[in-house]
């Protein structure tokens, strides 16, 4: 009992409901396919790789769902960051920092609009949603997607190397989720947005600015997104300018998968890491038993809706 | 306590006051005009101007009328301050249902009859999903959408032509086209438009949902049923991505997987130019015509001044936000500070 | 209230005047659907509109296409046909298709109700939507030759030629070369591209039929990349880890997996062992063709259907009969001939 209150503490995991319910697919997927092609180091880090670009933008995400906002704007803003990188593909600086500068942009026009005009998140980002569609097309035109014999080593090492055994993306990924972790539990930031999530008015009286909370969630959602572009970009050194679109529902279950409310206020890092692994599981599984993608959707569906109703009774109840 | 006293002072006349709580309406004069205008010869037009002609006045009447249909389906779930997510895979799923009947030699009415069933039933499952399990309706149509997508796969691998199916004698592309200019969903949008505001207006059902998209609790204690209202807006929903999945798929007379693909997301922007209200409680039919109309529009003529789809996108992206923007600033106080 | 009404009968006003004030411009297409009846050429050629009198020099094209942005395929073709298009003074109008079936059908219309175009060319979403737009066109009294993907067998008589690669051939050629150089009853994978698109659709029927026959065993389902590269390098990676040295060869439906298959089979260390066979050459493939990394690729060039079109659209706008099947060449490119493709290829 002590343990997990310690466990609850430190991850800010409220429910463990939900992950009961993703264990139970992982041990039916490990039933089928058999535990030692399932549950070995090397499918396993590829599998975490495969999810990193998804997981790096769900983490900062989370930030923004917390404060009880939305961000459907991230899957072309992803794409934007990805040609952004492949354009500048011969310089790894630039291609790590423009990225995250032209996102950072997209990210504080978001937090603009929906923080300081207190427009509707929802709809507010698929309206930028479309202007970073157009941007990212008008910029990727005429631009080499894949930078072939150009490419900065260091680029390809943050894309494809390993270190330690473990990926490089993952190593991203792992410290890009520390420092969000930290940011949200161990530091005032953090408890203005959870507090701006659970109640506006009571956060406003008690001296904190919902609109500038809202608007840095949006700018660190930016940033987080533009590396995850630069990332995207190396793991083949090739890209498209659509290559993110329909990342924003990937990204959206899997926060959701994690335990985060989509009505703000309650949610962790340690979750949405997990969420969205689990979401890569089910393709790894899929994949591994030989069924078509499309049993995937019907199954990633199905799964979304047990966990969160789970999760919802057992709320009414307690 | 100043501004409080300024209040009185500065009352709006009823036009201005009409026009802040109906500004769709100059939008849209805004956007027919600019359009025009723009369309013509030596602004940014070719030799000729393409968009300010007949055929193309009813090219536009047509594409209001097929995603009116959907974003009138879209405007009940958000009357009741709900939204679905699963619109256009509920689309592309009845065209494909659709599809597999009629091209196997069901009778062309009953299919139809059968793919309006199964889209209130989608529609409702949703609408379940919402009130009686609690899940928000942002994650649970997601989970049905997704559910959909892989269905639609499944059923509609790529394409599905309806075969030589064919309704009272004619193709099913034919019977599109019966009316000549004025195409079948034109003739079903004016239908449609005069029953729906009929039923929000006139009716205690329509016009209970604005008490439940409006306050929930109010509705609760009024006596009314919110969530059995939300249930029937879904289900509405659900009726009306059916009919949208039925005309896309009678006038190609083909139902392909990726029908509903980007509708969704248009309609949704379409009908909030249009004034209606994501939080509920407000809206109606023609506030939602209208704000598709805009979107179709400047889609239109953009694409008969031959830019880029990426142009398109930047331009209907700004057009929304800006809207949002005005909407913000003319609203009334009470929505300002939520 | 009563201004609502005001307003609503004002811009029914507005909208009845500017139907009538532009009456006159408009109309063409009502005109010209009426001599499209003698619709028929027969002859060895398709059918379609009857060609009026166009002059070849002053002739305006609209250019349907699939996507001008989702492939590099299609995209290729457009910008090698307008350098064409530039060359013969001819006017491209563009229509960018999106990969989506309700997009192209609004252009469709758009193309009928603008009466600008003397010609139409076609590369349509669905070959099933396609027969509708070929009949429309052809109403509308605008020939219509296909390219790059073939409308359905009932649309074809409404179309002059087709343009275009054969899918099956495609497979065939690479797949024949597999069977060839694999053991008997050699495990394989395959990585397509866009689920639910036709020509992946197309591929995936034939690949799984041919190796079938030759008694090949298909590990897992077959994997749907999109165009991603690194979703395919994924996938790759996925199933090498299970089943390692026992899969003889991964099949690729284009290089842009093949690239993202090699990665995964050197990131496996098994480079030489798993092999890789390919379509759609790319530039960026030939040299891992030439030193065998990747084992064959089949050339699909964007420049060879541009030409094929510029060739034969002055002979369907002068009435001359053309063949309906206007494939362009497909050939098997191995470390024997990669060289010789070297710098021929747009991408």
């Amino acid at each position: 009992m002590n343990d997990k209150k310690g466990l609850k503490k430190i991850t800010g995991i409220e429910n463990f409901g939900i992950y009961l319910i993703m264990l139970a697919f992982i041990v039916v997927v490990i039933l089928i396919v058999g535990p030692d092609k399932f549950l070995n180091v090397k499918n396993l880090t590829s599998l975490v790789r495969s999810q990193a670009v998804i997981c790096i933008i769900a983490v900062a995400a989370t930030l923004v769902m917390i404060t009880g906002n939305i961000d459907l704007s991230v899957g072309w803003m992803v794409g934007f960051a990805s040609v952004i990188a492949a354009a500048h593909s011969d310089n790894a600086f630039l291609a790590i920092v423009l990225p995250i500068i032209a996102c950072a942009l997209c990210g504080a026009l978001n937090g603009i609009l929906v923080g300081g005009l207190k427009l509707n998140a929802f709809i507010t980002t698929l309206g930028t949603m479309y202007v970073f569609e157009g941007i990212a097309y008008l910029y990727g035109e005429g631009k080499s997607l894949s930078g072939g014999a150009t490419n900065s080593a260091i680029l390809k090492a943050l894309g494809q190397s390993s270190i330690l055994f473990i990926p490089t993306p993952v190593w991203v990924l792992a410290a890009v989720a520390v420092i969000f972790w930290f940011i949200l539990r161990k530091t005032t930031f953090g408890a203005k947005i959870y507090a701006v999530g659970a109640n506006k008015t009571a956060a406003r009286f008690s001296g904190v600015s919902p609109g500038k909370t809202v608007f840095l969630a949006y700018l660190l959602t930016g940033c987080a997104v533009g590396l995850a572009g630069s990332i995207m970009y190396a793991r083949v050194m090739s890209t498209q300018i659509y290559a993110g679109s329909g990342y924003e529902f990937d990204v959206l279950s899997g926060i959701v998968l994690g335990g985060t409310s989509v009505t703000g206020g309650k949610g962790n890092i340690p979750g949405t890491v997990l969420g969205v692994i689990f979401i890569g599981i089910l393709g790894n599984g899929f994949t591994l038993m030989g069924l078509s993608a499309n049993v995937q959707y019907i199954a990633q569906g199905i799964i979304l809706l047990v966990a969160v109703s789970a999760d919802i009774m057992k709320e009414r109840r307690a | 306590m100043k501004q409080a006293e300024k209040l009185p002072v500065k009352e709006d006349s009823k036009v201005v006051k009409f026009f802040k709580r109906n500004n769709i309406i100059l939008i849209l004069i805004l956007v027919y005009a600019a359009a025009a205008l723009l369309a013509s010869p030596g602004l940014l037009g070719g030799k000729k101007n393409t968009f300010f002609t007949v055929s193309n006045t009813y090219d536009l009447l047509t594409l209001v009328g097929v995603y009116g249909i959907l974003a009138m389906g879209l405007t009940f779930v958000f009357i009741v301050g709900g939204i679905d997510l699963s619109i256009g895979y509920q689309v592309a799923f009845c065209a494909a249902i659709f599809a597999v009947m009629a091209r196997s030699g069901v009778n062309v009415i009953l299919a139809m009859v059968i793919t309006l069933v199964c889209g209130c039933a989608v529609g409702y499952l949703n609408g379940t999903i919402v009130t009686r399990i609690g899940i928000p309706p942002l994650i649970g149509t997601l989970a049905v959408m997704t559910a959909l997508k892989g269905i639609v796969y499944i059923i509609c691998p790529d394409s599905l032509s309806v075969g030589s199916a064919t309704l009272a004698g004619n193709t099913l592309s034919a019977v599109y086209k019966l009316g000549g200019a004025i195409t079948l969903p034109v003739i079903l949008i004016v239908i449609l438009t005069v029953v729906f505001t009929i039923f929000l207006k006139y009716t205690v059902t329509g016009s209970n949902f604005y008490i439940t998209g409006g306050n929930f609790e109010a509705g609760m204690l009024s006596g009314i049923n919110p969530n059995r209202l939300s249930r029937i807006a879904y289900t509405l929903g659900g009726f009306c991505s059916a009919l949208c999945g039925l005309l896309l798929c009678f006038r190609t007379n083909t139902a392909t997987y990726n029908m509903g693909d980007g509708i969704d997301i248009t309609a949704i922007c379409a009908i909030v130019v249009g004034g209606v209200k994501m939080q509920g409680g407000r809206g109606n039919m023609a506030m939602c015509i209208m704000g598709v109309a805009v979107i179709q529009i400047i889609t239109n003529v953009m694409n008969k001044l031959h830019y880029s789809t990426a142009v398109v996108a930047l331009v209907t992206g700004i057009v929304v936000i800006l809207v949002l923007i005005l909407d913000r600033f003319t609203s009334g106080r009470d929505v300002l500070d939520d | 209230m009563k201004l609502k009404k005001f307003f609503a009968l004002c811009m029914a006003t507005v909208m009845a005047f500017s139907v009538a004030a532009c009456g006159g411009s408009s109309d063409s297409s009502s005109d010209s659907s009426s001599d499209s009846s003698g619709a028929e050429s027969g002859a060895a050629g398709g059918g379609g509109a009857d060609v009026g009198d166009v002059d070849l020099d002053d002739l305006t094209i609209a250019y349907l296409n699939v996507t001008d942005s989702l492939a590099p395929w299609p995209q290729y073709i457009k910008e090698d046909f307008q350098a064409i298009c530039d060359d013969n003074g001819w006017t491209l109008i563009g229509y960018d298709g999106q990969g989506d079936v309700n997009t192209q059908t609004d252009e469709v219309a758009s193309v009928i109700s603008d009466g600008e175009a003397d010609l139409a060319v076609l590369f349509a979403v669905s070959s099933d939507s396609g027969v509708q737009y070929v009949q429309d066109l052809t109403d509308a009294g605008i020939p219509v030759i296909t390219f790059g993907s073939d409308v359905s067998e009932d649309g074809r008589s409404n179309v002059k030629c087709y343009v275009g690669v054969d899918q099956e051939l495609l497979v065939d050629l690479s797949a024949e070369y597999a069977i060839e150089n694999e053991p008997e009853g050699a495990k394989y994978m395959v990585l397509s591209g866009f689920e639910g698109q036709y020509d992946y659709i197309a591929r995936s029927a034939e690949t799984t039929k041919v190796f079938d026959e030759a008694g090949f065993e298909m590990l897992g389902d077959i994997n749907y990349c999109g165009a991603s590269r690194s979703e395919a390098a994924d996938f790759a990676t996925t199933l090498l880890n299970q089943y390692g040295e026992d899969m003889n060869f991964i099949f690729c439906h284009s290089d842009e997996f093949a690239l993202g298959a090699m990665q995964a089979v050197e990131e496996a260390g098994l480079t030489g062992k798993v092999h890789i066979y390919s379509m759609e050459t790319f530039q960026e493939t030939l040299p891992y063709l030439e030193d065998g990394t990747i084992s064959s690729s089949v050339t699909m060039t964007s420049q060879a259907v541009a030409d094929k079109l510029g060739e034969v659209i002055p002979k369907v706008m002068s009435g001359e009969s053309v063949d309906y099947d206007q494939s362009i060449d497909q050939v098997l490119v191995t470390s024997d001939n990669a060289s010789e493709y070297d710098g021929t290829l747009q991408y």
